[in-house]
Formats: C-alpha cells, structure tokens, sequence
C-alpha cells in the first residue's frame, strides 16, 4: 500500500468533511450523560418494603382495650351526637334493617 | 436551561466547559475516568471531541440511520462509565462501539458482506464517474460512499479516527493483514476515482 497516497487522500478527505451532528442530537445525548443512573433494584425493593411497613403501621387498629376498661371510653369524648350514632351504626349489621341503612339522618351533618 | 448551555459548549474551539474546569489539556482516557466518577464537564468535553468524526463515520456508515446509531453508540459509552478502563485508546474503544452498532445495522438491511464475500469480491469500478462534475473533495467523498462497506469503514476509521492498523484491526475484528487489504483496495479504488483530476 501507499502510505504517501493513502496519508493524502485521508488529508483530502478530511478537508471536505465538514458535516456534523444536530444540535438536538448533542442536547439528547449531553441530557442522558447528565442524568444520574437509577439506584439499584435491591435497594428501589428495600425502599419500597420499608414504606409498605410505614402504610401498614399507619392503618393498624389501635391496641386492644383491656377488659377492665369501660365501653363508653371507646368513644372518644367531643364527638357530637350524629357521629356517635354512626359510630353505633356501624357497629350494627346493617342488612337486619336495610330501611334504616338508607336514612340520612345517620350519615350525619343533617342535624 | 441547562440544555441551552450544554448546547453553548458545543461548537470548536476552547469551550466554555473547558476553560471553567481546566479539562481542555487532559487525555481522553483521564476525561472518561473522571466522567464515571460523576465529572459531567468531564463527559461534555470528550463528547464535543468526537461527536463531529464519529458522526461522519457512522453516517458514511449507515446512512440515513446515522442519527439513531450515533446516539446508540454514545448511549453505550454512558452506560459504560463505571466499567470504563482504559485498556486502549479511548477512541479505539469508541470507535469499536460504533463498529458493532453501524455492522449490526447493516447486516440487518443486508448491506454488510459475509466474510466469506469481504475484499477481493468488489474489483469492479463503481459509479466514481457520476461525481466527476464536482470539486475534488466533493468526489472523493462521493468515492468514499461508494465504497464497499468493509473498505469504507476501514478508511473512516483511519481518516476520520485517526486509528492505526492494530487499531483498527482491533476496533473492526479482524486481522492487521485484512485491515491492510482493505485500505490497500480502497486506496487503489479512491485514487482510480480521482485520476480525472490530474
């Protein structure tokens, strides 16, 4: 091979390749090596574990009242007289008076 | 709005991105190091590099895919950031990037020869003469495009890339001889396409 030649025309070439990407095309790329890489799978598992355990926690019923405790204390005091009877409709089985069910008068605020 | 500076980094010459973190002087082995240990100015820097010549070469390539090839090939040195080691040049890895994904390209549309079919195979003078009418460099280019793809490669690496022998053997897959081949046939078919303009 001719190395002088091939050198020459690599030159030549070169000097009429002006050509280059899109504007768009660099912000594409420059944007995907700015991003940080998303945190492992394991630790996105851990995470999400962890916060299944918070929402759990969070909607558990309080702790059993202890049989010495009145009943009454199972209603917390400042209700008004409309939430407390849903408190105690709700209590009910609510398909052994249907007709009942369906009045708003227990579903509070109408008072 | 950091688009819109990244994008202001970008035309040649010393770079904003380079003056501000006195990168413009460092190797590109150093900047792709630096870059996986989370040096963002690192990356704009090498990318600015070489985005123009790799984007030749893989739109010589591939041709009207070029765009999304170009991005695949730098999507890959990304994902790579953190496993980088620098084994070879930079480019050489780069430019072996670029390679696999412009010859997977091919092959998919039939366009990249068995190898069985490689060199020899395309003695016949191609369609150099439609150029003629052209400046000098406007036929050498059309001369480079018409080669076949294997010896078309093998010159873009070494004239766009800069790469040697080994490298671009290294960086194409074969062997140091058929690279020489390769440009020894594209040499030989370029300056055929010239010799009108003598």
């Amino acid at each position: 091979m001719n190395e002088d030649c091939s050198d020459r025309l690599a030159a030549l070439y070169r000097a009429g390749a002006a050509d280059e990407p899109d504007l768009l095309l660099d912000e594409a790329v420059l944007e995907a090596a700015r991003r940080r890489p998303l945190p492992h799978p394991a630790a996105l598992a851990t995470i999400a574990v962890v916060l299944l355990l918070a929402v759990v926690a969070h909607n558990q019923p309080p702790a059993p009242v202890s049989a010495a405790a009145p009943i009454a204390s199972a209603v917390p005091p400042g209700l008004d007289e409309g939430r407390s009877r849903i408190v105690m409709m709700s209590l009910s089985p609510a398909t052994e008076r249907p007709g009942m069910a369906l009045q708003p008068a227990y579903y509070g605020g109408t008072r | 709005m950091q688009g819109t500076v990244a994008i202001g980094v970008l035309p040649v010459g010393g770079s904003r991105t380079e003056h501000r973190s006195g990168l413009g002087a460092v190797a590109d082995e150093a900047l792709m190091l630096r870059y996986g240990g989370g040096d963002n100015d690192a990356f704009e820097i090498l990318y600015r590099r070489h985005r123009a010549g790799l984007h030749r070469f893989v739109r010589r390539l591939v041709g009207a895919s070029a765009d999304e090839v170009f991005q695949e090939v730098w999507l890959a040195v990304i994902k790579a950031r953190k496993r980088y080691r620098p084994d070879a040049r930079f480019v050489t890895w780069l430019y072996t990037i670029a390679h696999h994904r412009a010859v997977d390209r091919l092959r998919r549309n039939g366009q990249w020869p068995d190898e069985a079919l490689d060199d020899e195979a395309d003695e016949a003078p191609g369609p150099f003469e439609a150029a003629f009418g052209g400046e000098l460099a406007d036929a050498l280019q059309a001369a480079v495009q018409a080669l076949p793809a294997p010896q078309r490669e093998a010159f873009l690496l070494q004239a766009e890339a800069g790469l040697s022998l080994e490298e671009i053997a290294a960086a194409s897959a074969v062997s140091r001889e058929t690279v020489k081949s390769r440009l020894r046939y594209a040499t030989k078919r370029l300056r055929a396409a010239l010799e009108s303009y003598r």
